[in-house]
Order: structure tokens, then C-alpha cells, then sequence
């Protein structure tokens, strides 16, 4: 054999076998995924999550973030996560009051922001969910979002080559289940953080608050924290903050999980971080405006049935200090996060 | 250093060697490291046998067949299409009332899976066992620990997607006194916390026989889910009034209530 002809064959032998440990890149593309771990911002309390049954890694964190955006998850394969939960919205759905699923289908609330899920106590409006790992087959089985069937999901992408292979990267073999998925669309979901608002630089010394940022800043902890409380911007708590029911929708919220009267037309308190980017509000998008909500708890509360209690006199203030409120709630937007490509559509880029 | 390239280069079966060499550091293949725990003191594998549980279903005396019309205790007619249970936490309690549990125990009864309606209980150490525990349903803990897998995965349909949490039982049918659309019953029995859980713990005992398990000794228990347990004792369930329970709550609760005894022996083999 001539030397020329064995080099050859064996470079060409050893590139195959080694270009076969690299992504493809027509198949993913290569989104930055470095320093993907686990975080408890200084000051914060620990988080309710910690993945101790899931450890990070980085080729489960592509995984996830392959899966968020993946719109194999669908019936018709037209919607992914991503679709409704979007990086620049703070993974809430710009301009959608309610999420639109398969087939012009609408759905009956509005996709919030999903960032420092790991602290949530529950999932989605109504808090049915009791496990970060267990939210995303609710959206993906969900006859007016997703409308697929787990064991459909699963046999699309055991017959994908591209998630045989990332499913390998993550778990050692090339079997999909939907723990796997569910696991690793957790290390995509549960790793967005979001803590470095203006806000966030003002609490660690590194930024200054205007007067009017102040100012609002001293109202907001007497006139919103006791529900919206820092520094996650919510207590996670169920609770009526007395919306008019629309007709069309009769939302009876925590009632569909628990059916019982003290249950009714109550609804997970939102975190407001971010809250700059990702209107529309409340749990049917029936808000425009910051402004449109402030104005709810000044002169709005209708609906006494299950009021919460620090509601029932609804919340005074004078339209100087809901200026200097909405002026203090936009140093809550993370913008970092808003660019961050490692949370990015891996598809599009 | 010419010589010696030359050397190399005039042996292909080293530059073979070398080659596989390269591939071996080059290949991304993850060793194998997962770590089998071991009991610090494991008997000798010759003292554990098998152990099998076989369910029959039935409706009060006659054998469950899909599309028969069966009377419920009340005298209401009904038919069954789908009936489906979880059976976990499996203990199996000696002569001397040592118990033996077994790891990891759910499995998911389907009526009309043959293969489903036998469970076989591996490495069961020798011994001769005079009860069984189990839980009809899934704990509350699995109901609160995430995604999970194999019976337990969520692709079975028996899990609730918006309000997380397994069914324990199903039971589906048709019964022309249910008004509701095409006559049809269902019950989803779910519900794991408080006063509403849905889940029930049995202890069956063997009527004074025991299942011995021992060298070529792998006893089969036969068991028997009665499916008009759910309507009587204590609680009348009629079709007209509740046709669906797919809720936790009261009216699961009622139902639970009736089916902690729908599981009896029947028969030691």
C-alpha cells in the first residue's frame, strides 16, 4: 500500500469519526450555552427548585432550548413554546391578549413572562401545576395551544436524527421519553434568570435611582410589595385582586382546579419584573397599559367575590404617585436578559 | 528522526494502531459511569425468588368484558369501554411479620392489556408470606416530584396536565340513564392530598394459606377488582345524578370511598 493512500484513508477515516462528535451545523446551529448554572442572586431567599434530581449540563441545556422552540410539539407541528414566550417579551407573548394555538384556535389566557421560575411555588395562572418539571406538558396537550399528544411528541422525535442525537449528548443514549423532555425543557426554563434590571444595579450600589425612580420606589414598598414583594416582584400567592369577570371567558381561575366557592376568580400573583415589556396584563391580556393597571386599583375593583382581603379598600393613590410608581416599575426590566442569544430560537439566527 | 518517520511511514499496521489509537481519544463517547448501588450485605443470589399477581375483573359475579351491559348495585344498566388503575407501594408481610418491600413499585392495570393485569414481584426473598400491602393509586409524594417515567409517565394518560396529579383509577362506559352526551359515564379518579385523596391502602390477606416463595416455589395471587364496588358501600352512586367525575373533590371522595375494598382474594396457585 502507498504511504500517500494509507495517510489519506486514515485522515479521511479519523475526520469522519471526529467530525461526528461535532453538531451538525445545518442541523443546530451553534447558540453561545456557556456558564449555564445554577444561581441564588445574593440576597435573594433560595430558590424551591434546586435540580438536585436533574443536574445541569450544558448538552441538557441545548436540548431544552432545541425542545422550547421545537414546533414537533404540536399537532400540526406549527407551534413551539417559543412561539408563545418570547426572549425580547421576557418570554411573555407581545401584542397576544390570549396565546393563539393550532388552527386559529385562541386560548382562554395570556402566556406570561417566564424568568426565576425555580423560585415559583406553582405554575401557570390558576397554580395547577405543582412542579417545574411538570408545566410543560399542560401547553403541549392543551386542545387550543399545542393539542399533541405526549406519546405523539415522543415519536417524532425518537424518529428525529437530530434529537436522537441531542438526546443522546444529554442522557447517554438516544432514547426520547418525556421525562427526558420534561427534564431537560426544565434546564432551559428554569435557567432563565433575570436580575440585573437597573433596579438590581440600584440594590447592589452600582447604579443610582432618579428622584421620580425614588420616589416611586418608597410607594411601591407601601402600596404594592405586600403582594409583589422583592426581590422576585411577587409572592406567588392565589389571590383575587377583584377584575371584572368577563362573560365571554367566565374565568373562574383557581376554581378550575379547586372547585369550591372561596376559590373563584382567583389568580397567581404575577412577578413585575420586566413588566415594561410584556403587556399585555392580567391573566386574559385585558390591559394595554401600566397605566390601565394602576388605574384598577385606584377606582377598578368590581368583583368582590373572594376579594383579597388587602384589596377591600382598594389602593389610594393620586395620579402624581402612579407616575412616579410607573417610572420606578421600568428599572425593573432586565435588558440583558431581553438580548441574552444563550435564551435565543436556535432556528432562527 | 528521518529513519525513524520512515519506519512509520512503512508500516501500515502501525499506522493502523495508531489510527484506532487517535479514534479511541477522538470518539466522544461517554464512559459508562453510572454506579450501581450496592447492598452492603446482599444475600446470596440463590435466596430470592418470584412472585406473581394475577387481577381478574369483574362486574359483582360475571368476568368484565368491553360492551357487555351490566347492572349496577341501584338496578341502573351500564356498559365499560376503558378501565385502568394504579397499583404501587407493594409489601409483602411474612409468617413472622417481617415485611418485604419492593423497590419502586407502580404498575398500571389495564383491563384490556392482558400483559398488564399480571405483575410479577422479582427477587422476593425466600420465605413464606401470609398478606399483601399495596396502594390502590399512585403515593402523594410521586404526585409532587416531577416528571416521571416508565408506569408513571404522563403518556398514559393517566396524569392531569393542568392540575398535576395521577389518576388512580379510570373507569369508562356508557349508561342509558346518564344524560349527558352519548349516555356516557366517566369517572377519573384523582385527587392526592387531604380530606379528597383518592388513593386507598389494602392489606389482603391469603385466607390462612401462605405464598411460600423457595427454590422453584413462585406462588401467583390471585386477585379480583369488582368494578361495582365504586357505586355501593357506603355511598349510592347513580348514573343519572353523577355520570362524570373528572375533578378532585367531594364526589371523588365519595367513589374512593367506595372502592378501598373492590380489590378481594380469590386464589392461591
Amino acid at each position: 500500500m502507498k504511504p500517500g493512500i494509507v495517510y489519506s484513508s486514515l485522515f479521511i477515516f479519523s475526520s469522519l469519526f471526529f467530525f461526528n462528535c461535532k453538531v451538525d451545523p445545518k442541523i443546530v446551529p451553534v447558540l453561545p450555552s456557556d456558564n449555564i448554572s445554577e444561581t441564588v442572586p445574593e440576597g435573594w431567599p433560595q430558590p424551591n427548585y434546586t435540580f438536585s434530581t436533574n443536574p445541569v449540563s450544558e448538552a441538557g441545556f441545548i436540548l431544552g432550548r432545541a425542545l422550547f422552540y421545537e414546533t414537533l410539539l404540536s399537532k400540526d407541528n406549527t407551534i413551539s413554546c417559543g412561539s408563545c414566550h418570547q426572549l425580547t417579551s421576557a418570554f411573555a407573548n407581545t401584542d397576544h391578549k390570549l396565546s393563539h394555538g393550532i388552527n386559529d384556535l385562541l386560548g382562554r389566557r395570556n402566556a406570561p413572562g417566564l424568568f426565576n421560575l425555580t423560585w415559583h411555588t406553582s405554575f401557570m395562572h390558576d397554580g395547577g401545576i405543582n412542579h417545574i418539571e411538570n408545566q410543560p406538558p399542560a401547553p403541549i396537550t392543551n386542545t387550543v395551544e399545542m393539542g399533541e399528544e405526549l406519546e405523539n411528541v415522543v415519536q417524532k422525535l425518537q424518529a428525529s436524527e437530530k434529537y436522537r442525537k441531542l438526546f443522546n449528548d444529554a442522557f447517554g443514549d438516544e432514547l426520547v421519553t418525556t421525562q427526558r423532555m420534561f427534564k431537560a425543557i426544565t434546564q432551559f426554563q428554569g435557567l432563565i434568570y433575570s436580575y440585573d434590571s437597573k433596579y438590581d444595579d440600584y440594590k447592589r450600589g452600582k447604579a443610582q435611582l432618579n428622584e421620580t425612580e425614588k420616589r416611586g420606589y418608597s410607594l411601591f414598598l407601601d402600596k404594592c410589595n405586600a403582594c409583589h414583594k422583592e426581590p422576585l416582584f411577587s409572592d406567588f400567592v392565589i389571590r383575587s385582586n377583584g377584575l371584572p369577570v368577563d362573560p365571554s371567558l367566565n374565568d373562574i381561575g383557581r376554581g378550575f382546579i379547586e372547585n369550591q366557592p372561596q376559590n373563584y376568580y382567583k389568580f397567581k400573583t404575577p412577578s413585575l419584573r420586566n413588566i415594561s415589556k410584556t403587556a399585555p396584563y392580567m391573566h386574559d391580556g385585558r390591559f394595554s397599559t401600566l397605566q390601565q393597571c394602576l388605574n384598577h386599583y385606584t377606582g377598578g375593583i368590581t368583583n368582590l367575590t373572594n376579594l383579597d382581603p388587602l384589596l377591600q379598600n382598594g389602593i389610594s393613590m393620586t395620579e402624581a404617585e402612579k407616575a412616579d410608581i410607573l417610572a420606578f416599575l421600568l428599572t425593573l426590566t432586565d435588558y440583558k436578559l431581553l438580548s441574552d442569544q444563550r435564551f435565543a430560537d436556535p432556528n432562527f439566527q | 528522526m528521518k529513519s525513524g518517520l520512515n519506519k512509520v511511514r512503512f508500516n501500515p499496521f502501525l499506522l493502523f494502531l495508531l489510527g484506532i489509537f487517535l479514534l479511541t481519544s477522538l470518539s466522544c463517547k461517554k464512559e459508562d459511569t453510572q454506579i450501581t448501588p450496592k447492598d452492603p450485605s446482599p444475600p446470596p443470589a440463590s435466596q430470592y425468588g418470584s412472585l406473581y399477581l394475577e387481577f381478574s375483573h369483574v362486574v359483582d359475579a360475571q368476568l368484565l368484558e368491553f360492551g357487555k351491559k351490566y347492572l349496577n348495585p341501584s338496578g341502573d344498566t351500564f356498559t365499560v369501554s376503558k378501565f385502568m388503575y394504579y397499583i404501587s407501594n407493594l409489601v409483602l408481610v411474612k409468617e413472622d411479620n417481617s415485611l418485604f418491600t419492593q423497590a419502586e413499585s407502580y404498575f398500571l392495570v389495564d383491563a384490556s392489556k392482558s400483559s398488564s393485569t399480571k405483575i410479577s414481584i422479582n427477587s422476593v426473598p425466600y420465605g413464606k408470606y401470609k398478606s399483601i400491602r399495596f396502594v390502590l393509586g399512585v403515593d402523594s409524594i410521586r404526585n409532587v416530584a416531577g416528571a416521571q417515567t416508565g408506569a408513571l409517565d404522563p403518556a398514559n394518560g393517566m396524569f392531569w396536565n393542568w392540575n398535576t396529579g395521577y389518576i388512580m383509577l379510570k373507569l369508562e362506559g356508557a349508561a342509558p340513564s346518564s344524560t349527558v352526551f352519548g349516555n356516557t359515564i366517566e369517572y377519573h379518579m384523582g385527587g392526592y392530598k387531604g380530606v379528597n385523596k383518592t388513593q386507598r391502602s389494602f392489606e389482603i390477606g391469603f385466607n390462612s394459606l401462605t405464598a411460600q416463595v423457595a427454590q422453584d416455589k413462585n406462588p401467583k395471587i390471585r386477585l379480583q377488582t369488582n368494578i361495582n364496588e365504586m357505586f355501593s358501600n357506603p355511598n349510592t352512586v347513580r348514573f343519572a345524578t353523577l355520570p362524570i367525575v373528572t375533578s378532585s373533590g367531594a364526589n371523588a371522595k365519595l367513589i374512593a370511598d367506595n372502592y378501598q375494598d373492590m380489590i378481594t382474594f380469590i386464589g392461591l396457585e
